[in-house]
């Protein structure tokens, strides 16, 4: 046991039950349970690899600087810090909640969890409001260079890409990384996110390609197709937040934060519908396309916002 | 002399004339003038060395030695066993449970019955290790992959029985008793099963200093991988589930069961309340009590017997939705995700124990 842990154990005055869930890529997590709450106490995090430490560093990085919203957005707070070349230990509050498998189905009738859908959708809006987004040139320029392939298969690409050039400024928006269900939890409706370790500046569009994604599952052993695909867009659009983008055509928009990021919301859903995946392929073929294509790495550099 | 780590100085055996005999010189020669021992290359050896048994026949051991001399152990049990138990005496898994035992860096521990050393090198990376095995060879192999490992300094070996190793008293952190106290009852047949695992826990107790701790991993007699039929210690399923007696009864008549020293059934393990029984007897209450999702040679994912700990888990493991009946195996395991039923039907314990006074 790590020795803050230790202390962690030492410190409280009620009786706390460890839990451990494996050693994930060189990382053990160890979960505290006071017998009486809903929710873990606390959370720690043990590295034993170089890599791992440095992974666990990024995200006691991130922590840190998120440490001002986390409250508002339901992040976990740094409790405990230690780290030498080989080991490390992070120890954070758990965010409250459980974790709610949302369901897409391809086919055949909705699935579950449309309205944790939505307030993870409204997370995302909340988060991208609430943490304040840097310069952001590169990130444009890269956007514009991606989209040139996509001319010929998505009739949006046109305008988006006027828009684009026409912006006085097109930011990379600050991005969770692995924005998926299961490193969210809710507490009723309110979303709680974790393991930050990927907390950078990217396109817009990953997080939220990662999380819709993620709640699609193969059905019935086949894959998504392209009427599947249209079937994402019409079920869950409709009962998102982004259901006003969702029909409209891509139009001109001012240089205004928001208003980019509404065309880059409608891109992604004009993407799913006309271009969308090939015949075969599971979520990470979605947005490997788009990293193909070019949109900023992830693990880019943050805005400088958000460190300060 | 030959070279042993120098906190083995600090250790010592129990003579039975009452006399301390400090482990830190070659032989072990107690004032009365009884022998217990003597240090042997890389190992001490008390008393007789069990005849051999374990994971692979003897002359295939001796060739995993030889070879592990010549080419390193990690080539020679990649070359030599089978992927599956290539895998567990490789693996860092095996010595997972560590993040829960609240011990401070240095400790000193005891693996009792080693085995092949998986648990002991690993711990052997953050605390002073004795890794005691009562089969030669595997203790050689221990002592060998420590010092290939460059471990030498943290792990100490000794090879003798479990049953007649005797410490002196109040001078281990923790004693690790992972998959042996179901074996024990092997070991000395001169009394009843569960006399002879009451009395290994009560030694062991004595051993530990103050606020020390056991780690005993082991199945559940009526768990679901024994409901599910797999075989028992005996080698034949459903055994454990049976009365003791008509156990007996079936091991005497069938010739699979696994050690050679076929004595009947003499492998017991117990329910959740059971092992509760026989810790108190031996002085020891639990601390914790957790489910080893993996099962207990696995320790990667522990979850205690408190309901939110064993949702949590549930919710995380559930199948991804599919067919009807997936659909009906998760809502099962999600009405299951209750400590009464865990602690009922899961498969493996771990429990951490501490002296009942402490």
């Amino acid at each position: 046991m790590h020795k803050l842990v230790a202390a962690a154990l030492a410190r409280s005055p009620d009786r706390i039950s460890l839990a451990t869930l494996g050693g994930r890529k060189g990382v053990a997590i160890t979960l505290g349970y006071l017998d009486s709450a809903k929710w873990p106490a606390w959370v720690a995090k043990v590295a034993h690899t170089s890599e791992a430490v440095l992974k666990l560093a990024k995200e006691h990085q991130a922590l840190l600087a998120l440490a001002p919203w986390a409250e508002e957005l339901g992040v976990p707070r740094v409790l405990d810090w230690q780290c030498d070349s080989t080991n490390a230990c992070l120890l954070t509050s758990a965010v409250a909640g459980r974790l709610v498998r949302i369901i897409f189905r391809l086919a055949g009738e909705p699935g579950s969890g449309s309205e944790h859908l939505n307030a993870a959708l409204s997370w995302l809006e909340r988060f991208r409001r609430t943490i304040p987004a840097g310069g952001g040139g590169p990130a444009r320029e890269a956007a514009i260079a991606a989209l040139a392939p996509l001319k010929e298969e998505c009739g949006a690409v046109a305008g988006l890409r006027s828009l684009l050039e026409s912006a006085a400024e097109f930011a990379a928006a600050p991005s969770h990384g692995d924005f998926w269900y299961g490193n969210l939890r809710f507490d009723g409706k309110r979303a709680g996110v974790f393991d930050w370790s990927g907390l950078a500046a990217r396109s817009p569009l990953h997080d939220i390609f990662k999380l819709l994604t993620s709640c699609c599952f193969e059905y019935g052993g086949a894959v998504k197709t392209p009427p599947d695909v249209a079937a994402f867009g019409s079920i869950w659009f409709s009962a998102t937040p982004l259901a006003r983008y969702f029909r409209e055509k891509i139009r001109p928009v001012s240089d205004d934060q928001a208003e980019l990021r509404t065309a880059f919301y409608h891109f992604l859903a004009e993407s799913i519908l006309i271009a969308g995946p090939s015949t075969r392929g599971i979520w990470y073929k979605i947005t490997s396309i788009l990293e193909r294509r070019g949109f900023p790495a992830p693990g880019s550099l943050l805005p400088a916002g958000i460190w300060t | 002399m030959a070279h042993h780590p120098r906190w083995l100085e600090t250790l010592a055996l129990r003579c039975r004339c009452g006399n301390d005999i400090q482990l830190s010189s070659d032989g072990y020669i107690c004032g009365c003038g009884r022998k217990a021992g003597a240090w042997d290359g890389a190992k001490a050896v008390i008393g007789s060395p069990i005849p051999y048994w374990g994971e692979i026949p003897q002359d295939q051991m001796r060739r995993l030695l030889d070879e592990s001399e010549r080419n390193g152990w990690r080539a020679a049990v990649q070359a030599n066993l089978e992927p599956v138990l290539s895998e567990y005496v490789t693996t860092p898994d095996r010595a997972a449970f560590q993040e829960i035992l609240p011990l401070s860096s240095g400790a000193l521990v005891l693996d009792v019955g080693a085995g092949m050393g998986g648990i002991a090198a690993e711990l052997a990376r953050n605390y002073r290790v004795v890794a005691q095995e009562g089969v030669a060879e595997r203790a050689d192999f221990i002592a060998l992959r420590a010092a290939q490992d460059g471990l030498s300094e943290n792990l100490a070996v000794i090879n003798g029985d479990v049953n007649s190793v005797e410490f002196a008293p109040g001078q281990f952190d923790a004693a690790i008793v992972s998959g042996v106290l179901e074996w024990v009852g092997l070991f000395d047949t001169s009394k009843g099963v569960k006399e002879v695992q009451v009395d290994f826990l009560r030694r062991l107790r004595g051993f530990l200093k103050p606020g020390g701790l056991i780690y005993v991993g082991i199945e559940n007699r009526i768990g679901w991988a024994q409901l599910r039929g797999v075989p028992d210690h005996s080698g034949i399923p459903y055994t454990s589930l049976l009365p003791r007696f008509l156990a007996t009864w079936v091991c005497r008549r069938n010739r699979n069961y696994r050690s050679s020293q076929n004595v009947t059934y003499r492998t017991y393990t117990y329910t959740h309340g059971g092992f509760l029984k026989i810790f108190a007897q031996a002085g020891l209450r639990a601390r914790s009590t957790h489910i080893s999702v993996r099962g207990y040679d696995y320790p990667t994912e522990l979850v205690p017997l408190v309901e939110e700990a064993i949702v949590t888990y549930t919710l995380e493991h559930l199948n991804r939705p599919g067919g009807l009946k997936t659909r009906l195996l998760n809502r099962a395991r999600l009405a299951a995700a209750k400590p009464w039923f865990w602690r009922t039907f899961g498969a493996d314990f771990v429990f951490v124990l501490e002296a009942a006074g402490a």
